[in-house]
């Protein structure tokens, strides 16, 4: 029996896929923030905020709404080494792959990219920026100097990342965005934004104000805890529909599935 | 999903915890309350003296002015001086015990067939008396009663003494605790009679009449008007 809460669920399943992003008064300023930015003569920009305030799905959406304009790359997962990060970056900028058993000369690189200057006008989305060494980022800092390639960094921000953040970039990063998790009413758009998307009216409706302050207040507005928990949530009401219904309401979200949700994620502790 | 029933037996527990504060403040205020109810005062008045003497206050007159007390104390010195008449001592007197006023105090009830005992009734602030039964000897517990009257402005005591001493004989004496009694409560028909019945014993018949004549004028009272009846037709 297939449960009309597992497409529910499944609307809350975290992912950056452009397709699912939701337009926010929040999201739409830092959107056109970072479009701004872009078009000023800056070397680097720090995209700056906390895991699960839409760092990722930005950057993915100014990609898709850029790409036929702009010579614009994602760079989403950090390359554990040197080597792999400058043989993507290679491909980048020449079109063409490493030869095999090769390496990229950095300095070689460098004067590369100083050729290029006036001729295109690169931009890199360094998603996860944090993982990157410090070596790397003083790297990517002298390939933002040649002017041809610009970096769009993307910082968690913790407080060691806050050290890397002011150690490596502070001084030289010439613009910093930063999002931050969503208010109640923000909260609010979003969930229902999210189901309108799929149809799911019944749904959204039963999803009440104050069901709405409980979802905030356990992920404090955070949208990827947020994802976390309404697909929780929908994940117990799927198992009370499929096998004990008289538990459920279906016009209302019982506050007690919520509550079960949050003690599942770790939210509140028996 | 298959760990729900863990799920759910931790949020049994989870909200049990969330109510205990609330299941802990509820029990505090019901036992504040109840204690709150408990010493207050006045809660055990079903137990008042007026439950053993309905008669004390359930009668109702008018008042008498307060103005003819100078003149009366003056008229029950001077009649004092002429006072005749024995006094009829009881084999057994009232005894009292003076206690501090905020425990116990003793209110005397009067033993009107002259017989070998006196009850002592024990009354605390709040009403809550006990009765018991006592011996007593000594005529100073009249005094006894009237030093804690000054204290306390008790009716009762002072309705007492009116009582009393009229019974004894000690008309002057009776007249004037009388006229305290009704000072205290001007509707208090008993303490009027005893003052009227007073001052005709001590000779002041038209007096007496004059009193009862006002107060029936004023209440229409029965008791009054039989009083007035008797003593015009001198069977008093």
């Amino acid at each position: 029996m297939i449960s009309r809460y597992e497409a529910v669920k499944n609307v809350f399943v975290d992912s950056i896929d452009i397709d699912d992003y939701i337009e926010l008064n929040s999201s739409q300023k830092a959107f056109e923030q970072l479009q701004h930015s872009m078009e000023k003569p800056l070397k680097m920009i720090l995209l700056f905020g906390r895991p699960g305030t839409g760092k990722s799905i930005l950057l993915n959406r100014i990609q898709e709404k850029l790409k036929d304009q702009k010579e614009i790359y994602y760079f989403d997962t950090p390359t554990t080494s040197e080597k792999e990060f400058f043989q993507k970056l290679f491909k980048v900028l020449t079109h063409k792959d490493l030869p095999k058993n090769t390496e990229v000369n950095f300095s070689s690189l460098i004067d590369f990219c100083k050729n290029l200057r006036g001729k295109r006008e690169i931009i890199i989305l360094l998603d996860e920026a944090q993982m990157y060494g410090t070596e790397m980022m003083e790297k990517i800092r002298l390939l933002s100097d040649t002017r041809s390639v610009k970096f769009i960094i993307s910082l968690h921000k913790t407080e060691d990342e806050d050290i890397i953040a002011k150690e490596h970039f502070q001084s030289r990063i010439w613009e910093v965005i930063e999002l931050k998790n969503a208010s109640i009413e923000e909260q609010t758009v979003y969930i229902h934004k999210k189901l309108l998307k799929k149809n799911l009216y019944e749904i959204a409706n039963s999803i009440k104000p104050k069901d709405i302050h409980l979802i905030h207040k356990f992920t404090k507005g955070n949208y990827r805890e947020c994802n976390k928990l309404i697909f929780t949530i929908f994940e117990i009401c799927e198992y009370y529909d499929k096998n004990e219904p008289a538990k459920i309401d279906y016009l209302h979200l019982p506050r007690k599935i919520i509550e079960m949700a949050g003690l599942k994620l770790g939210y509140i502790h028996a | 999903m298959h760990d729900i029933s863990t799920l759910e037996a931790q949020w049994k527990l989870y909200k049990s915890k969330q109510r205990k504060p609330y299941y802990l403040a509820t029990f505090a205020v019901l036992v504040l309350s109840t204690t709150f109810f408990l010493l207050k005062p006045g809660t055990f008045s079903g137990f008042s003296l007026d439950t053993y003497l309905p008669s004390f206050n359930t009668l109702k007159t008018s008042s008498v002015p307060n103005n003819t007390k100078g003149e009366d104390s003056t008229l029950l010195n001077v009649g004092l001086k002429h006072l005749e008449g024995g006094i009829e001592k009881a084999s057994h007197q009232i005894e009292l015990t003076i206690e501090p006023e905020d425990t116990l105090v003793d209110i005397p009830i009067l033993d009107l067939s002259g017989g070998q005992q006196s009850t002592r009734v024990h009354r605390s602030k709040n009403k809550k008396i006990k009765l018991e039964i006592i011996e007593t000897s000594s005529i100073s517990a009249y005094r006894d009663v009237e030093e804690r009257f000054l204290r306390s402005k008790d009716i009762d005591d002072a309705f007492f003494l009116a009582k009393s001493y009229f019974n004894k004989g000690d008309y002057e004496k009776s007249g004037y605790w009388a006229l305290e009694t009704n000072k205290l409560d001007t509707s208090h028909e008993e303490s009027l009679l005893i003052f009227a019945e007073s001052k005709v014993k001590l000779g002041k018949r038209s007096e007496g009449i004059s009193i009862l004549k006002r107060y029936i004028r004023k209440t229409n009272s029965n008791a009054a008007r039989d009083l007035l009846g008797k003593i015009e037709s001198n069977r008093f």
